[in-house]
């Protein structure tokens, strides 16, 4: 019998785990990545020419996104997870819509509302600060609910604690140290999605490294050149989150004591609610409200509703599938990795760079290597690489690391005395798994897996290179009708679609409130 | 009579930090032993090593002549050794309540029916006193309910050899007084072996005949408590002493 | 609702969603499998048609906008040693020779093809082409007076209009044919001075053609290069804009025309012939005629609405389609990659 004592101890099984997820993740990009080995140098620069000039205004974009994530989301998440305040649910759900979309359409939105404003091409919503703002509104909501759940595994005690010692401003202090690791680690993330999005900057006029992948695929057909600079930019990202990963990875690891681990409430300071109502709602209009009222304005002029039903008629049941699927199996990976690493420092570091690794990579590298398997592969594997199953394939592997950041501070925090327990009584494994571990998880695997889900759904270029025919997701449908439809038309599509999107993120809450959260609260 | 407990020149490292160096001594069954010293010392690591949730670098461990324990191996696996624990911070599952957390303390091996396991530990936590709250998951009981569900879990598998790391902190003295009364009572009654780790003289008065003090990583000394306060030869002995002669 | 619940439901719900995977059935008279660069709101009324006279499903997938994912294309390439796709109907004939020059297209010379324009389709069969486009300067009624309309390319040099007039990135889409068709017309030193010339009096690049379209009409720039769909959206939007066909007097105006690809070992050949031959009947091509894509018939004698210029009334640009496709190529990884990657904000 695998003692539970086994999750607390090293051993080589957590290396295997870990090269082993990272591994299957890899596998799909291994088709162009040999590509790139065989191919020349082709003529000119081996990463092309304008790639040093991409790079560097993918780097300028990402550190602006990092930072301004980290200074709005970090205190808007903290006082949110502390806190009481008046719409809490609507709000925190209102922060939940940007991850639905992929950023390009955000920016379209920033774009569109610039021109419906008559403001000047070159004022905040254009060049860099557009770009940086349509980031925003996806990198500011992930690190805020990753500083939200980070702040609610404060214990009872500890917030008790710090309020005696010296107020809520201590408490917020506190708690805001406490979720620096996580909100950092978002906010990373973040930043290093951008890396890979050509989208923003395409509208912009501040195309980045990933704008330069993109003219390899679609323009010049250059595979070769297209996997080289994926490979360069999967480099840089490894070098910029080599030292993030160092510093953030002993502080995933902050466990309670087992008396500890009862979490406290949100508090219901009218002042702080307040004040936490003030600064979400400023996150909110800044960040958002901009993105969705240019998107979806032109939909209260003429409003085709019918042919919007239509497409989300069509595509909705394939979207929920996708998303849920993507989410279910980005869970379970992440989990895995999480208990992979385990409290091992050099293995939670090596966990983290190769999660900033992977979310560098364009989507398109392992999406196309997925399709040339499957071509390549027979018709018996048909099941697997071809149909709906690879798009949740690919992007459950491809989002897992979202997860897998929640998960690994989550259990960080679990008391080593359980697993202790559970040995000494000779509890199996895979009861003390689903009773007490699982169970421990679920908030942050859910949380995460919900994320994952979203994002996979926003992404369109896997999406599109993956989806068997007559199969395609909403938000797929609104970018390839986009092209001439009218705007009233793509604006009701966009208003569709949050809406639904709205409905089922609030049935998934109630659903959630149902479920006995974990650990107890009094 | 053989010892119950033998540890022999036990010795453990964490990094280049020295835990416990060349540590030997030995327990007869039905003993009642204090662990005493300063934070830090290895005490807690010492009941980890006993109970087998560490591995020691040099030595060996045997429980009633069987080895169980040596060095970088752990040769009997910690359920098989029949050893009750309170943590020290009880390591109660808090998604679990009482009984829940008992129950699933209880192997299959000792008892193979899901309703005897239920039975027994119900058994159990009625008599620490604590069965009309069976149905209470840990944070909605008070820190001496935990406590007493964490005892109950140990002492529902019948252990030869309960290990008591510092259980009774926080607890007021009238709550602690009553189940040191009963754990004592268990003991004696079960023919149970004990080792307390505390810093409570009175804990330890209460529930051991014999101390071992440990001090920069070994045994400082041994013996019975009230010689051992009358002629203190360790710093912790020696503050003892002090706290019990203060008027 | 306890952990076990949960975690019972969640097997149970990873169960109906593996089972969701499944691969799709077919209809009961087949299906066709049909790739399209053809703007969604244009290629699918004409797909659903098809399905409704014939009862053969269509599974259409469409493209997006080149700038806003990797493409199509490159999952027909990914595709070729077994493809998904049946046909590839494509918004221009560049992409088709793509197709052709990896060995992914198979000759097919429809029955319905007898009769339309000369010129525009593939010699070997490749490809039938069929509804065209045209490139055309697209102004702003407000920002440009009257009897000052931008006749000819030559605008976007002239230094009257510096910084007021913007096309799509030439890397991509139709403006990379249109790159192109004037390198292959004009010859490459006038080509490379026009780019230049387009640099030094700050043409924009922006990311597409329905930007250009949008920006154009809103007022950010005077006109712009973009395609007659576009332009015919913008005016059926009631945007006040103006649209030329430029160079009447000169080189002509540059004619796109859609092109319909048989895949090459397609799962089913026959039915991907049927949906070509359906495409290159004159009932589509009025269809596309009549639509917002304001698309010219390449079949004379089809009826079109009044706003909808015929083919033949066209100055047409003299190309040989199947030539620009290895010049795009070398235009794409040289001269026209640093023009882009210059014109990119620092």
């Amino acid at each position: 019998m695998v003692s539970c004592a086994t999750l607390e101890q090293a051993g080589r099984w957590r290396w295997v785990g870990v090269m082993t997820i990272f591994a299957c993740a890899l596998v799909p990009a291994v088709p162009l990545l040999w590509v790139a080995a065989e191919g020349g140098g082709g003529g000119g620069a081996w990463l092309g020419e304008g790639f040093p000039g991409g790079l560097r205004r993918s780097l300028q974009v990402a550190v602006w996104v990092a930072g301004l994530s980290l200074v709005a989301g970090l205190p808007c998440g903290v006082l949110a997870g502390l806190y009481r305040f008046p719409f809490r649910r609507v709000l925190l759900a209102l922060l939940v819509l940007p991850l639905l979309a992929p950023p390009f359409l955000w920016a379209l939105g920033l774009s569109m509302l610039r021109t419906q404003l008559a403001l000047p091409p070159h004022s905040l919503l254009g060049g860099l600060g557009g770009t940086v703002l349509a980031f925003c509104s996806g990198a500011v909501p992930l690190t805020l609910f990753a500083s939200m759940l980070a702040s609610q595994t404060l214990s009872r005690s500890q917030t008790q604690a710090a309020r005696l010692a010296g107020g809520e401003m201590h408490l917020c202090l506190l708690a805001a140290r406490h979720a620096f690791p996580m909100a950092a680690l978002a906010a990373t993330l973040g930043a290093v999605l951008t890396i890979s999005d050509p989208g923003p900057g395409q509208i912009f006029g501040h195309e980045g490294a990933a704008s330069q992948i993109l003219i390899s695929f679609a323009a010049s057909y250059d595979f070769s050149l297209a996997a080289r600079q994926s490979l360069a930019l999967a480099g840089l990202a490894l070098a910029v989150a080599l030292p993030v990963a160092g510093w953030l990875a002993p502080r995933l690891s902050a466990g309670l004591l087992a008396r500890s681990a009862f979490l406290a409430e949100p508090g219901a300071s009218r002042a702080a609610g307040r004040l936490t109502l003030v600064l979400v709602c400023s996150v909110i209009g800044v960040t958002i409200l901009p993105g969705l009222a240019g998107l979806c304005l032109p939909a209260f002029r003429d409003a085709p509703f019918e042919r919007a039903w239509q497409e989300a008629a069509r595509t909705l049941p394939n979207t929920i599938l996708y998303g849920v699927g993507a989410g279910l199996l980005a869970m379970v990976l992440g989990v895995a990795l999480a208990l992979c690493a385990g409290r091992q420092p050099r293995l939670r570091l090596v966990a983290l760079a190769g999660v900033f690794v992977l979310f560098s990579l364009p989507p398109a590298l392992g999406a196309l290597g997925i399709v040339r398997l499957g071509s390549e592969a027979g018709a018996a594997f048909d099941p697997v690489l071809r149909g709906r199953f690879p798009v949740v394939l690919w992007l459950g592997l491809r989002l897992f690391p979202i997860v897998s950041v929640f998960a690994m501070r989550r259990l960080g925090a679990a008391p080593v005395s359980w697993a202790q327990a559970a040995a000494l009584h000779g509890l199996p494994l895979r009861i003390y798994f689903l009773r007490i571990l699982a169970p421990w998880l679920l908030p942050a695997a859910a949380v995460g897996g919900l994320l994952a889900g979203l994002l996979g759904i926003a992404d369109i270029g896997s999406m599109l290179l993956l989806h068997p025919p007559g199969h395609g997701s909403f938000p797929l449908a609104i970018f390839t009708v986009m092209a001439n439809a009218p705007e009233s038309l793509v604006a009701t599509l966009c208003l569709a679609y949050f809406g639904l999107s709205a409905l089922v993120l609030a049935l998934a809450w109630a659903l959630a409130g149902r479920i006995s959260s974990f650990p107890a609260r009094s | 009579m053989s010892a119950l407990v033998d540890m022999n020149g036990v010795s453990l490292r964490y990094g280049d930090e020295p835990v416990l160096e060349d540590v030997s001594f030995s327990l007869n069954p039905m003993d009642h032993l204090a662990l005493l010293g300063p934070s830090g010392c290895g005490k807690s690591t010492l009941l980890s090593l006993l109970a087998g949730l560490t591995r020691p670098a040099s030595g060996k461990i045997t429980l009633d002549g069987e080895l169980v324990s040596e060095s970088g191996r752990i040769v009997v696996a910690p359920h098989a050794r029949r050893i009750g624990m309170v943590f020290q911070d009880l390591a109660l599952w808090p998604n679990l309540n009482a009984v829940e957390n008992v129950r699933l303390g209880i192997p299959r091996s000792l008892e193979p029916s899901r309703k005897r396991q239920a039975d027994r530990a119900r058994k159990a936590l009625d008599a620490c006193g604590i069965g009309d709250l069976s149905l209470r998951k840990p944070a909605q009981m008070s820190a001496g309910q935990q406590q007493r569900v964490a005892i109950a879990r140990a002492l529902a598998i019948r252990p030869r050899l309960l290990l008591l790391d510092e259980p009774f902190t926080g607890l007021d003295l009238a709550v602690k007084s009553r189940i040191l009364d009963e754990i004592q009572s268990f003991a004696s009654g079960q023919q149970i072996t004990l080792i307390l780790v505390s810093h409570d003289p009175l804990e330890v008065r209460h529930l051991s005949r014999q101390v071992m003090v440990i001090e920069h990583h070994g045994i400082a000394e041994q013996g019975p408590f009230d010689l051992l306060t009358r002629s203190p030869k360790s710093a912790t002995m020696r503050a003892m002493a002090l706290h019990l002669a203060a008027p | 609702m306890t952990p076990h619940t949960v975690f019972h439901a969640a097997l149970a719900g990873a169960a109906i969603i593996l089972a969701g995977c499944g691969n799709p059935s077919a209809g009961s008279k087949g299906e066709v499998v049909v790739y399209t660069s053809v703007d969604d709101v244009f290629a699918r009324p004409v797909a659903e048609q098809f399905q409704a006279e014939t009862g053969v499903a269509v599974k259409l997938v469409p493209d997006t906008e080149e700038t806003k994912s990797t493409g199509l294309l490159n999952r027909l390439i990914a595709e070729k040693a077994r493809p998904v796709a049946d046909v590839f109907w494509s918004g221009d004939p560049v992409r088709a020779a793509v197709l052709k020059a990896n060995g992914i297209s198979a000759p097919y010379r429809s029955p319905n093809a007898e009769g339309m324009a000369g010129g525009f389709s593939d010699l070997e069969g490749h490809w039938s082409a069929l509804s065209a486009r045209a490139r055309v300067i697209i102004y702003n009624r407000n920002l440009v007076a009257e009897g000052e309309e931008p006749a000819s390319l030559q605008a976007f040099v002239d230094p009257k209009w510096k910084g007021r007039a913007c096309i799509a990135n030439p890397l991509f889409g139709t403006t990379t044919m249109h790159a192109a068709a004037l390198f292959s017309v004009w010859g490459e030193d006038r080509a490379r001075a026009f780019f230049d010339g387009m640099k030094a009096n700050e043409v924009a690049m922006l990311s597409s053609n329905s930007e250009v379209k949008r920006r154009v009409a809103a007022g950010d720039f005077a006109f712009g290069l973009t395609d007659t769909d576009d332009a015919s959206v913008a005016l059926g939007e009631g945007n006040p804009v103006g649209v030329i066909y430029p160079d009447a007097g000169g080189d002509g105006t540059l004619i796109i025309p859609s092109a319909a690809v048989l895949i090459a070992n397609a799962p089913h050949p026959d039915l991907g012939k049927r949906f070509i031959d359906y495409l290159l009947t004159a009932e589509v091509e009025q269809t596309l005629a009549e639509s917002e894509a304001a698309q010219m018939p390449l079949r004379p004698g089809v009826p079109v609405p009044e706003s909808v210029k015929r083919v033949g009334d066209i100055t047409a640009m003299k190309v040989d389609y199947a030539a620009l496709a290895p010049l795009l190529e070398s235009l794409s990884n040289g001269y026209l990659k640093k023009w882009v990657d210059q014109n990119m904000k620092p």
